[in-house]
């Protein structure tokens, strides 16, 4: 029986950690897509997508897209890119829906173990309302959670991002509320190493006042706040003041670098800790661009201070068909922190507007306990 | 001996005086013809830098460019001829992008003046024979159906009798009647910059 339980609480462990949320699409680099916000509403990209970013799915992404509009066609009538394919035509006015689904099949294996799970792992609606720069955002959906009495997972109504400020074009914004702080760059994969290994995972939202500064090829964000929301709310002694700061400069349309900062003071549970990076992005050709992020990781109280490497090189090799490759580490942090080596392999299928299908088996090998695990996750992510 | 006469002297004097004057017009002319740099595009391309009102930037491009440049006899820092690029070529990556661009901005469909951009009255701030390395230059730039004058900087590398130049200049699309160019809430600001590159064998 406990040996069902650990299985189950290591099951949910997985699920949690591999489900792709709320997808940023780095890899639009090569379309010379440089900034989150033309097709997000959220500055740190994924969630809730703009209207062009709809319109972009639709007709410049999924194999099957629609044609180009006719001539002088620049605003086209709802039509399958949008919420509900165009079912309510223009009444949301300026409300922003979108649904977020993604039914997905899992094999996990481990040690000599190994199991599968068919599973909904993401079941989100969100919403945002724009106003004259003014933007207010909210996210609600079934979340997975592991009961602590009982280690069977379960599922809650929750909700993990809201936050609402002043979002111009150009010049000096804000925004306050939970959201993922601006760091580096957001690959897709929340287990990405220089996502969930820094502290910035799916459920890994800070309650914060974010600042921002975007003029021309710059882009300055940086947020303050007491920490991470899950942390306060619970109260689980990790709460903690955390500042972030995000400097971006593009240097062309197709060439981008990111450097950041993360320091979460000293909490009841955990000593200061932080990290640096550099995230630096470059599409040679219009179907291939590769990021590669750099960070080293601090702890209060310890010698060996971490490298996280992670790099994510997408191909498209035809329209709406991108294979992806991901080798990651972490490295260098000493006897109490385990050196990670990870090899990603997958495809990201755009057979249709909003229909996605994504194929992705990852190899991690722990270098100090010489285990490893492997994970594939087929997941269709139906956005509508 | 023959007796020199002096009219005979003074018609043959006057004979070898226009012809010595007419061989060195000749002369000046074949030498300057020989240092006139007359570029002819042997390849180029055509990059126009659109920065995002979201932040950001893409770039449009074409190496459809041609054209023959030569000195102008008149100005020794003014170069004749011109530069034209079809702009029914230039292409961002992105067909939705292209289609509106070409179509809705640029209107390439209007004919005449529109189907092409044509760089042409070009001055160099210094003499065309000898520039090398960094300079300015003023031109003309035909767009849109508009033709305004432009102010940007070149580097004019030379090697043998292979020339390159890398030349810069920015134009406000509002000026050439180019609408404001925005969709579902995405623009490209005013203020665009085009990079024009070329070699060419004098």
């Amino acid at each position: 029986m406990r040996a069902t339980c650990v299985m189950t609480a290591a099951v949910v462990a997985v699920v949690l950690g591999t489900s792709r949320s709320a997808d940023a699409e780095p890899r639009f680099l090569s379309k010379q897509y440089t900034r989150c916000t033309t097709c997000h509403i959220s500055p740190t990209g994924g969630g809730l997508l703009s209207a062009y970013g709809r319109s972009l799915s639709h007709r410049e992404l999924s194999t099957t897209g629609a044609p180009m509009p006719s001539h002088g066609e620049m605003d086209p009538k709802p039509g399958e890119e949008s919420f509900l394919w165009g079912a309510l035509g223009e009444s949301l006015g300026p409300v922003q829906l979108g649904v977020d689904l993604r039914p997905s099949y899992l094999h996990y294996s481990f040690l000599d173990v190994s199991t599968d799970r068919n599973l909904l792992m993401t079941a989100d609606v969100q919403a945002a309302v724009k106003v004259n720069n003014w933007v207010f955002y909210g996210q609600i959906g079934r979340e997975l959670e592991t009961d602590s009495r009982t280690f069977q997972p379960k599922h809650v109504l929750d909700s993990n991002e809201y936050w609402g400020g002043y979002q111009p074009a150009e010049g000096i914004g804000f925004r306050a509320g939970r959201f993922l702080p601006a760091y580096g760059i957001r690959f897709s994969d929340h287990t990405s190493y220089n996502r969930m290994l820094l502290g910035l995972a799916q459920y890994d939202q800070v309650y914060a006042v974010e600042v921002s500064h975007t003029r021309g090829r710059y882009l300055t964000q940086v947020s303050l706040g007491p920490g991470r929301a899950e942390s306060v709310i619970d109260d689980d002694g990790r709460a903690a003041f955390t500042a972030t700061g995000r400097f971006q400069v593009d240097f062309g349309s197709r060439t981008s670098l990111a450097t950041s900062g993360l320091f979460r003071a000293e909490s009841d549970d955990e000593p200061a800790l932080g990290s640096a990076g550099v995230a630096f992005g470059f599409a040679p050709a219009s179907r291939l661009s590769t990021w590669t992020q750099v960070d080293r990781l601090f702890r209060d109280g310890s010698d060996s201070n971490a490298w996280v490497i992670a790099n994510e090189t997408s191909f498209e090799v035809y329209r709406g068909i991108w294979a992806v490759v991901t080798p990651q580490a972490r490295l260098g942090g000493g006897a109490a922190v385990p050196d990670l080596l990870r090899f990603g392999v997958g495809t990201v299928l755009l057979p249709r507007t909003h229909f996605n299908v994504n194929l992705h088996y990852y190899r991690d090998r722990n270098r100090t306990t010489d285990i490893t695990t492997q994970i594939f996750l087929a997941q269709l992510h139906l956005y509508l | 001996m023959p007796e020199i006469h002096s009219s005979y002297v003074g018609r043959n004097f006057s004979s070898g005086v226009t012809f010595l004057a007419a061989l060195a017009v000749v002369l000046a002319a074949t030498n300057a013809s020989a240092q006139a740099p007359s570029w002819r595009v042997a390849s180029g391309e055509i990059a126009v830098v659109c920065p995002l009102t979201v932040g950001g930037s893409f770039e449009a491009k074409t190496d459809s460019l041609s054209g023959e440049l030569g000195v102008d006899a008149s100005q020794p820092t003014k170069l004749s001829g011109e530069l034209s690029v079809d702009l029914k070529t230039l292409d961002t990556g992105i067909g939705l992008r292209n289609t509106h661009m070409r179509e809705n901005y640029l209107e390439v469909g209007r004919g005449e003046g529109f189907e092409r951009a044509v760089l042409g009255d070009i001055v160099l701030g210094s003499d065309v024979a000898t520039a090398s390395g960094a300079t300015t230059f003023t031109a003309t730039l035909l767009v849109h159906g508009v033709k305004k004058p432009v102010t940007g900087t070149a580097r004019i590398t030379r090697a043998g009798d292979d020339v390159r130049v890398d030349a810069t200049f920015p134009i406000r699309l509002a000026e050439f009647g180019v609408p404001d160019p925005r969709y579902l809430g995405v623009g490209v600001k005013d203020q665009v910059q085009v990079k024009v590159k070329f070699g060419s064998r004098r």
